[in-house]
């Protein structure tokens, strides 16, 4: 195990290393200057070059990289062009309104797209599996924007129960003492990873059904629910795990429709206005960010596998 | 607590295939197909479902002719009537018409981000899964880097560059969906891989070649397969995500996505036939090719445990 | 998201709390009835634009509405207010100044201020504007509002004559309209004796009368500035000479105002409490004003107009927002394969002839707008639109644009691409440059951020087809476009640029800067020796005739394609609150907001 612990790590920082290079060639290729992006109709030549200066924009892209590189080194993320504010506090302040959002949609997602999944897959092909894909699938057919308008158009305009944004706070525990606001935007997202969720446990729950091992269980005698849980869910829960370490990053990066939707400036419009801005160090910092939850989400998720199904080999 | 119960584990399972029966072929999976769609009724209907949209958005502009080009916007956002039995959009343009027009393209976007994706990144993961390893390793971490990297970013630095069309929405959607296609597959294949009719085949001597071919290509092909239904899915989806952005393909061009959040913006007007229509055509195609999907993937793994 | 085109598109409500949660009982808007004192009210902030800046000499990166106007001008007021009420104009009431006078020339401007206070006390003097100059001077280059030649580079000496009057000397005559306007308004007194410091804990100094010592405070004072933490706390910003002072912020951008105690001016506020909030989107904003009762100066976005309606049962009463702005369309005069096409006067103004005003205006904005036929926008009314610019010098006439482009030499094809046939300079032939067999179909880049603009530019594409001319429409998000749309060698592969619309920022509505050689907004690169003679003549002559002039020129010249003006942006406003005025420079003044019972 450690030596993979070890094996994964160094492949983590190489990968990381890799992501940065790429992004950072990418957004300078994106056309036009960041200094007329960021400014705006303020973008007399004196305050372009002025930007310019003051952000390091006039050295050349090869020197940017190993300044940002080496700045990176020493825990400094950088500060954004456009907000008065460093990387850091901006991701500090966005990524725990996302850890919220999306943990709770996830685990809503989870609490009931696993028994779901398994109860579709004990009852295939009958009325309660067809209705339970149906509402599943029809939940994820509508895209995220279509959803969530039609619910606040439903339960915060036309029925005034739910509040129509999310909670404004920046700070996570006032957002969860005020958990009202965040009723819709979770509820959008967890209908929406709902359908992913039930039909890999179901169809993998098939896919173990039919396994020699099952039927030796029965045939042992053993409890039903024994079977069910202990053995059928177990197994189950692989590509399951393998889904939840791809949506780590979803968390991190978080839900840019739903937070445009709901009024709640997490990391996904953090990162779409710096895109929009050409604020390249919010822009960095967040692909940084996302990168690391990636490999660290893909990492953790072939552990879990490997712990589950001990014939697939840590290798 | 006795056994109420037994549970039902498929028909005719329990059995391990051995090597040398598992004599899968590309010809097989395709019965399988078959199979599945005279079996399930779900997918018969996602299938009826599908011809039919094909069908409205590719022929019916030959029945029915509108101007999708001009704009008129003395007629704009008016209510179903009998020159325009959906009504007109803010631009003027015919709601029908625009839905058929839309509809080629948002099928056609997702059935070729549906092949790109599933032959790059189901070949990849395949190989990835069952090779193990270091060559795993790399690939599997190409597979990271690549999905770290904000698409968004990508998409904004095209979408300035080059006019974005079809063409540009496909490749960025294709890159997108391959890489998590191929985590997928890579999944698929590590579990084959661990199966024992494999381990048998190689016991037997079976060169590494052949197993391949005669064991992970067939069992990978029926996951590519099913894959590539949700990626239809996925694709026509994304696409209307983008356009929610602003980040579509510019007037006077339609998708179902774009006339959707366009639509979307009057939904307090009252405006309902530019929301509820291009919004049922997705959800019923994508639901279509979800169904289609999954009674493919149970029809495939049913088959591949009756061996 | 941040330009002032993206908020014009948009627009400031401001937002009173009253009742929470309930449409008004009482229908009367009338504002019969007193004033009552107290009360809070909450405006809606433009996505993508907040307040995060606070110390007034902003950085061009901080140089935005929702800093200036909405933030540190209700704390620290100018010398000259710009905008009255609904009208162009100096306010007097808010201005510091009780008189400006110019002599030797127009070369010597003396300036008397009022008998203000500081929230501390002390008196509001002379040396509170030097202090604000001199760090203009020694940092002028961090300065958004800085263009060489102009403040403070025009000001050859500044003498304190006494404790509430001030001179100074200029290096040239200048136009009275246009230096009081627009240079004199740039100037804000600070608090010399609470600011003049170099750190936190040091002594307060003459620091800022040495070019070093300038830089130190500047740089002491713009650091504290940008600091979100602590804009609330820190003691140096509650020195104030405005009706308001902060109270609460939180780097969201929600920031929370109460009336300064001691605000010497008669425009005091009667409200207890005044909130920003942010929005990520028009639609988020929507959806909380549609539900009611947490938004007392909120904005329509226009998709939504009909919802006015609507809005009125909830208790908000609509109030277009008319603010001094153009909008445009730029031709990229120097693009390497159009460029010396649209350097044609006959091919601008062709394409000008195919911009339907009217119909987008009635059809597309529902009536919130105006036509726009020149430079200076016919909306708020004043006395600087030129009689002749009233009317189109180039109505929308399709027949016009063809035969325009058939009397040089073009073939036309009504719904095809008109092609050049007869190549090269002379008369009668398309021009020079131009060669037989060029097509002429270009790519129009705009901005999709705004639905009013995404409709309008999709109209003058399908009334161009009809004469013949191709445009091929590329969308992207503003700022994109706007990095887009520069003046070569920066950017020189647009044809045709559009990100929305210019906010004249006060007083006399310039070229300078706009079509001048190098200005920074010259995108298009326009080029014209009587364009600048004209602009420099508005700039020292004091003449209403002389600014027609340049005005007349350059609306027939079209060095940008003049658009259908949107109005700023529909303000909707709770029907309680009494006392809004659409300021046309977007200033927001709530001190003269109140209740009525």
């Amino acid at each position: 195990m450690l030596a993979f612990l070890v094996r994964r790590v160094v492949q983590a920082v190489v990968v990381l290393i890799g992501v940065l290079i790429i992004t950072f060639a990418l957004i300078h290729l994106e056309p036009g200057s960041p200094a007329r992006a960021a400014l705006g109709t303020q973008a007399t030549p004196s305050a372009i070059a002025h930007f310019n200066k003051v952000n390091g924009l006039d050295a050349g892209v090869v020197s940017q990289f190993f300044s940002y590189v080496g700045r990176l080194l020493h825990g400094n993320l950088g500060y954004s062009f456009v907000q008065s504010q460093s990387v850091a506090r901006l991701i500090g302040q966005a990524l725990p309104k996302d850890l919220i959002l999306v943990g709770f949609a996830t685990l809503i997602a989870l609490i009931i797209g696993i028994p779901a999944g398994l109860y579709q897959a004990v009852r295939r092909n009958t009325i309660g599996d067809f209705s339970l894909q149906g509402v599943a699938f029809v939940l994820y057919a509508m895209p995220p924007f279509f959803l969530g308008l039609i619910l606040l158009a439903i339960f915060a305009i036309a029925v005034p129960i739910l509040p129509p944004e999310a909670p404004q706070s920046t700070n996570a525990l006032q957002i969860l003492a005020h958990p009202l606001g965040l009723v819709l935007p979770t509820l959008t997202l967890a209908g929406i990873s709902l359908a992913a969720f039930t039909q890999f446990m179901r169809s993998s729950s098939i896919d173990n059904l039919a396994q020699d091992y099952i039927r030796t269980a029965q045939a042992m005698g053993l409890p039903r629910r024994q079977i069910l849980v202990r053995h059928l869910m177990m197994n189950s829960l692989i590509p399951v795990v393998t889904l939840l370490g791809l949506t780590l990053p979803a968390v991190v990066g978080g839900a840019l429709i739903v937070e445009e939707v709901f009024n709640y400036p997490g990391m996904g419009l953090l990162f779409y206005h710096a895109a929009l801005d050409h604020d390249y160090p919010v822009l960095l910092g967040f692909t940084l960010f996302v990168g690391v939850a990636v490999v660290v989400g893909n990492m953790l998720a072939d552990i879990v596998y490997a712990v589950l199904d001990p014939r697939v080999r840590l290798d | 607590m006795a056994i109420s119960s037994p549970i039902d584990t498929g028909p005719g399972a329990g059995r391990e295939p051995e090597a040398g029966e598992a004599g899968e072929s590309a010809r097989s999976v395709g019965r399988a197909v078959l199979q599945t769609f005279m079996e399930n009724r779900l997918a018969m209907a996602g299938l009826a479902i599908i011809v039919c949209m094909v069908g409205f958005c590719f022929l019916g502009p030959v029945f029915w002719h509108t101007n999708q080009v001009s704009t008129d916007f003395s007629q704009a956002n008016r209510g179903p009537s009998s020159a325009h039995p959906l009504g007109t959009d803010p631009s003027g343009y015919d709601v029908l018409g625009r839905l058929m027009a839309g509809g080629q393209s948002s099928l056609e976007i997702g059935f070729a981000v549906a092949i790109v994706a599933t032959l790059i990144g189901g070949t990849w993961g395949a190989i990835a899964g069952f090779a193990g390893g270091i060559v795993d390793a790399v690939m599997m971490r190409i597979v990271d880097a690549l999905l770290s990297i904000p698409t968004l970013v990508l998409l904004l630095i095209l979408v300035t560059i080059i006019r974005p069309n079809v063409g540009v929405l496909i490749l960025i959607l294709g890159v997108q969906s391959w890489l998590i296609t191929s985590r997928l597959v890579r999944g698929e294949a590590l579990t084959i891989r661990t199966r024992d009719f494999v381990a048998a085949a190689r016991v037997v001597g079976a060169s590494r070649r052949r197993i391949v071919y005669r064991h992970i290509v067939p069992n990978a092909l029926g996951v590519m397969v099913v894959q590539s239904a949700f990626e239809v899915a996925n694709a026509i989806l994304a696409v209307a995500n983008l356009s929610f952005l602003g980040l579509g393909i510019p007037p006077p061009h339609a998708d179902w996505g774009s006339i959707l959040s366009s639509g979307l913006q009057y939904l307090y007007d009252g405006y309902w036939w530019l929301i509820y229509p291009p919004g049922i055509a997705i959800v019923l195609t994508v639901l279509a090719f979800y169904s289609i999907g999954n009674a493919l993937r149970d029809s495939l793994d049913a088959r591949l445990q009756r061996r | 998201m941040t330009l002032l085109p993206a908020v014009a598109a948009a627009g400031v409500l401001l937002a009173a709390c009253g009742a929470k949660g309930g449409p008004p009982q009482s229908s009367t808007n009338a504002s019969n009835g007193p004033p009552t004192r107290g009360g809070s009210a909450t405006f809606a902030e433009v996505p993508g634009d907040q307040p995060d800046y606070i110390f007034p000499i902003d950085p061009a990166v901080d140089q935005t509405v929702a800093n200036s106007s909405d933030f540190q001008a209700l704390m620290w007021r100018p010398l000259i207010w710009e905008g009255n009420g609904q009208s162009t104009g100096i306010d007097h009431t808010k201005s510091l100044v009780s008189s400006v006078k110019y002599s030797d020339g127009s070369k010597r401007v003396t300036v008397t201020l009022k008998p203000f206070k500081w929230s501390d006390g002390t008196p509001v003097t002379s040396r509170d504007v030097e202090f604000d100059f001199n760090l203009l001077k020694a940092n002028k280059k961090s300065w958004a509002m800085y263009t060489p030649g102009d403040m403070p580079d025009n000001v050859t000496a500044f003498k304190i004559v006494s404790t509430h009057t001030f001179q100074l000397t200029l290096d040239a005559a200048y136009s009275h309209l246009w230096f009081t306007n627009n240079q004199l308004s740039a100037l804000i007194p600070l608090p010399q004796h609470a600011w003049d410091k170099t750190s936190a804990s040091g002594k307060v100094g003459n620091y800022d009368t040495s070019t070093a010592g300038a830089r130190k405070v500047f740089s002491f004072l713009s650091h504290q500035g940008g600091h979100l933490p602590t804009l609330a706390s820190n003691p140096l910003w509650k020195v104030v000479d405005g009706p308001w002072t902060l109270s609460a912020y939180t780097t969201g951008g929600r920031a929370t105002f109460v009336p300064n105690k001691h605000y010497s001016g008669s425009d005091k506020p009667h409200l207890s409490q005044f909130v920003e909030l942010p929005f990520t989107t028009d639609t988020a904003e929507f959806n909380v004003l549609r539900a009611g009762g947490q938004i007392d100066v909120g904005y329509l976005p226009t998709q939504d107009s009909k919802e006015s309606r609507v809005l009125e049962s909830v208790g908000y009463t609509l109030k277009p927002w008319i603010i001094s702005s153009i909008w445009y369309m730029i031709p990229n005069l120097t693009n390497p394969k159009v460029g010396k096409v649209l350097s044609q006067l006959y091919i601008r103004q062709a394409i000008e002839h195919v911009v339907p005003q009217k119909s987008i205006i009635a059809n597309i904005l529902q009536g919130y707008g105006y036509p726009e036929y020149g430079p200076v926008p016919l909306k708020p009314t004043s006395n600087l639109v030129s009689p002749q610019e009233r009317k189109p010098f180039y109505p929308f006439s399709i027949s016009d644009a063809e035969s325009l482009l058939r009397s040089h030499g073009w073939k036309v094809n009504p719904n095809g691409t008109d092609v050049c046939a007869k190549g090269g300079a002379g008369s009668g032939h398309c021009g020079a440059g131009v060669p037989s067999g060029f097509k002429l179909a270009l790519n129009l880049l705009y901005s999709t951020g705004n639905q009013g603009l995404t409709l309008e530019t999709e109209d003058v594409k399908s009334e161009a087809a009809k004469a013949g001319i191709t445009l091929n429409l590329q969308g992207g998000p503003v700022n994109s476009v706007f990095a887009q749309t520069a003046p070569c060698p920066t950017s020189c592969n647009w044809q045709l640029g559009e990100y929305g619309s210019l906010t004249y920022p006060s007083g006399l509505p310039t070229g300078s800067g706009l079509w001048t050689k190098g200005g920074g907004l010259n995108a298009g690169s326009w080029n014209d020796p009587t364009t600048q003679r004209l602009i420099n003549a508005t700039l020292h002559d004091s003449s209403l005739q002389t600014f027609y002039r340049y005005e007349n020129y350059i609306a027939k010249q079209l060095p940008w394609i003049w658009l259908a003006n949107v109005d700023g942006s529909l303000a909707e406003v709770n029907s309680k609150l009494h006392g809004f005025s659409e300021n046309v420079y977007y200033a927001l003044t709530p001190e003269d907001w109140y209740y009525t019972k």
